[in-house]
């Protein structure tokens, strides 16, 4: 055969677009993805303690109180969020416990503790010096969101001190403007009262005293600060360190969140390509207008390729717009534009992924002999890469004996990820992160280079072009 | 140069592959159609009529054999033969979400047209085909002879010199039968050629020049209409139908009686009384069974069908 195969490419595919642009299916999937990608673009765009999730944090303390019967020891715990708002009817444990030199060790249960309405809960430990000893406290509410255990201890310096800390530390998340670091701390009296008239000092400059529950947090700079509190002439510094907004992963805060938005572009873009594309050839076929479609002069490679540009191109389009436009809506909540490049990157990245399935879902329609079976390959397909793939891969390659800190298995692992087109779009769009260097947990330097990623998704649509193709060639005619 | 001949087909063979065992539907399959022809390929379902016209139609590959059509090899030019053939396929439909119009500019386009002209010969062919109102519904409001009349139109949008029609009148009532009667009529008049496959014999009977009769896949005969009907003729019977109460034995050999009849038959709503070849007997068996005096229905005489026709002719057993 001689003269150009792509003969009928532009008429088939001009024909596949405009009547998915009408299609209600096609309608229904973009106003779904623009949903999500508004919403989220809109949403992740706020404030950004918005990332500050409600985690309940467990503040233990020792105390000393003078009662009539003696001079009493106790475990004075309050439980609250980074916030400081207390949490109620948290159920706690109080274990004493003690240590081996080596590791291991004994701890026997004391006494089981619920927080009151507001947040406090206490357990007296009797009137003999608990030397010796720690006394772990841990929440028994199921644990899933407070933060597991404190250990609390006496020593004979309690006495010489006017208050204790619960916890000295900071709290990070990533929002639209950068990073943004939280430092809290919790702030008794020895006799286990919240301390509310202690200085708490950044850098030598007040920043104000610990409220009616002892709870003191303020936002931190990046860098290193000391951080200094004092409390009826004793006084106590510590280093705190806020963290650095050009991190190795994150410079603008912009880019986080497009990232964050494409999270979910592997389950929901693969559906709108099979939704499209699963009956582009059965169709025709269920129909009968494909046999009068190859007998048109056009070229069986004319029709498949315009098949595939035309439904490519039919969710490749609005789905740019949409990304597009919540791109728009991220700046002008956030007053902060992502990275160019990078939205090239992550609207290229998306089109791959959708001409990946596209070209998937034509090969099924082609070798399906009904409409329903194509469906079938479609919904199969779409469970294969989102669930299968990953767990069977990892499954396959720790049963035969390897193991993370195995350089050959790992490497194997990475390579084998890139046989799946929904981990390759992630890698693709990891790769793109401003600043990174390339750098990112999904695409580990050493094992995979960032040539071989996108060459890998290059040879993804190359391959299955030519394989959909040859088989639309064979099975056209049979 | 072309060949005289429109189509010409050799040693034509065809295996459909299967899981465990293949289908051989055409096992060298030889005939020519000249230039002007209409040529009727006459079988029963499941002979090879439909595989033969795809290949023609490039649609399907053959496994051995050659056939050209104008002069193209259908492996070697397919692009020549589609543009020279209009194809009529059986099993099939328009885009259904398309008016009847728009599917016609879309074929037209892929058969490398212009779009200010095609427009106005889809128009004026949709007119002569009658779809003239329909033109603008979509098609999935058409009925199946609309839907018939459009596939038609389409295998003539580009006004080819050969026309390939996979059983035309198929599924179609006797107005719309007569319509295509009438319309490969016309085409011949216009000098086309018509290759068209069908398996009533009464509908290439009118309308055919030239008959091939296609059995399991092997041709069993290629002859001119008029001297096919002669040899088909000579051995069919003529058969008559009568829905009547059951007479009785002595008008049965009333019936027997009456020239050339073979054989009476007892139905469960009547007889059928077969004769000779050639015989009318319609009249003569219903005077019979009027004069005694047992009630009748419907008298129906019945051609006997093509492949029985043939079958019997050629020796074959039941179909």
């Amino acid at each position: 055969m001689t003269g150009n195969p792509f003969v009928g490419t532009a008429r088939v595919g001009w024909m596949e677009f405009w009547s998915h642009l009408k299609s209600p299916r096609l309608i229904i999937l973009i106003v779904l993805f623009a949903l999500l990608v508004f919403g989220a673009s809109y949403g992740l765009s706020q404030s950004p303690t918005m990332g500050f999730t409600n985690s309940a944090y467990l503040f233990g303390h020792p105390a000393i109180r003078n009662e009539t019967d003696g001079t009493h020891y106790l475990v004075i715990v309050w439980v609250a969020d980074v916030r400081g708002t207390p949490m109620a009817g948290i159920l706690l444990s109080l274990y004493n416990a003690s240590f081996e030199p080596y590791g291991g060790g004994t701890r026997t249960l004391i006494e089981n503790l619920t927080t009151n309405s507001t947040g406090w809960a206490s357990a007296d430990l009797g009137t003999s010096f608990p030397s010796n000893t720690s006394f772990v406290l841990q929440s028994e509410s199921g644990g899933a969101y407070l933060m597991g255990m404190t250990y609390v201890s006496f020593d004979q310096t309690l006495s010489n001190r006017t208050f204790t800390l619960g916890a000295i530390s900071t709290s990070s998340t990533i929002g639209p403007t950068g990073s943004v670091t939280i430092f809290y701390t919790h702030v008794l009296t020895t006799t286990g009262y919240p301390a509310t008239g202690a200085n708490v000092y950044l850098n030598d400059t007040s920043e104000g005293h610990p409220d009616a529950n002892g709870f003191f947090s303020t936002s931190l700079a990046p860098g290193p600060q000391t951080v200094r509190i004092t409390y009826n002439g004793y006084e106590e510094s510590y280093m705190v360190m806020g963290n650095t907004n050009a991190g190795p992963t994150y410079q603008n805060g912009a880019d986080v969140v497009l990232l964050t938005v494409t999270t979910f572009f592997g389950l929901l873009l693969p559906i709108a390509a099979i939704a499209i594309s699963f009956d582009a050839v059965a169709r025709e076929r269920a129909q009968g207008s494909l046999e009068i479609l190859l007998a048109q002069r056009v070229r069986r490679e004319g029709i498949l390729l315009g098949k595939f540009l035309g439904a490519f191109a039919s969710v490749a389009l609005p789905v740019t717009v949409v990304l597009l436009a919540g791109v728009g809506i991220l700046t002008a909540v956030s007053d902060k534009a992502p990275t160019g490049t990078f939205v090239v990157a992550v609207v290229a990245s998306s089109l791959f992924l959708v001409a990946v399935y596209t070209l998937l879902m034509l090969l099924f329609s082609t070798v399906a002999k009904s409409v329903g079976t194509a469906v079938v390959f479609g919904v199969v397909l779409w469970l294969f890469f989102n669930l299968f793939f990953s767990f069977v891969t990892t499954f396959v390659l720790f049963s035969s004996g390897g193991s993370f800190f195995n350089p050959g298995t790992y490497g194997t692992l990475v390579v084998l990820q890139l046989f799946d087109p929904n981990t390759l779009f992630s890698m693709l769009v990891f790769l793109a992160i401003p600043s990174s260097g390339g750098y990112s947990g999904l695409v580990p330097i050493g094992y995979v280079s960032t040539a071989t990623v996108v060459g890998a998704a290059v040879l993804w649509v190359a391959v299955l072009l030519v394989l959909t193709l040859f088989v639309f060639h064979k099975k056209a005619e049979s | 140069m072309p060949t005289p001949m429109a189509i010409h087909v050799q040693g034509l063979r065809k295996r459909y592959a299967g899981f465990r065992s293949g289908v051989d539907a055409l096992q060298g399959v030889d005939f020519d159609v000249a230039r002007g022809e209409v040529f009727g390929f006459l079988g029963p379902n499941g002979a090879g009529k439909t595989t033969t016209l795809r290949i023609l139609a490039t649609t399907l590959s053959p496994t051995a054999g050659t056939a050209t059509v104008s002069g193209h090899d259908v492996r070697k030019e397919p692009m020549a033969v589609r543009g020279s053939v209009g194809y009529m396929p059986e099993k099939s439909g328009a885009y259904p979400l398309l008016t009847g119009i728009q599917n016609l500019v879309y074929w037209g386009h892929l058969q490398d047209m212009d779009g200010s002209g095609l427009k106005d010969r889809a128009r004026a062919l949709l007119k002569e085909l009658g779809l003239e109102e329909a033109a603008d519904r979509k098609v999935k409001t058409y009925s199946h002879g609309m839907s018939r009349r459009l596939l038609m139109a389409q295998a003539l949008v580009h006004d080819p010199p050969i026309l390939l029609l996979d059983e035309p009148a198929g599924g179609l009532d006797p107005q719309g039968i007569r319509f295509f009667r009438d319309l490969v009529k016309r085409l011949q008049g216009e000098g086309k050629t018509i290759f068209l496959s069908s398996h009533i014999l009464s509908e290439v009977e009118q309308t055919c020049t030239t008959v091939g009769i296609i059995h399991k896949g092997k041709m069993l005969a290629v002859d001119r209409m008029t001297a096919l009907r002669q040899r088909i003729g000579a051995s069919a019977l003529v058969r008559v139908e009568v829905e009547c109460d059951i007479p009785s034995q002595p008008v049965v050999q009333q019936l027997m009686a009456i020239p050339k009849v073979r054989m009476v038959y007892q139905l469960p709503d009547g007889i059928r009384v077969e004769a000779e070849s050639g015989a009318d007997i319609a009249d003569e068996v219903a005077r019979v069974l009027v004069t005694n005096h047992v009630r009748l229905r419907a008298v129906r005489p019945t051609e006997a069908t093509l492949e029985e026709a043939f079958m019997s002719f050629f020796g074959g057993g039941p179909i």
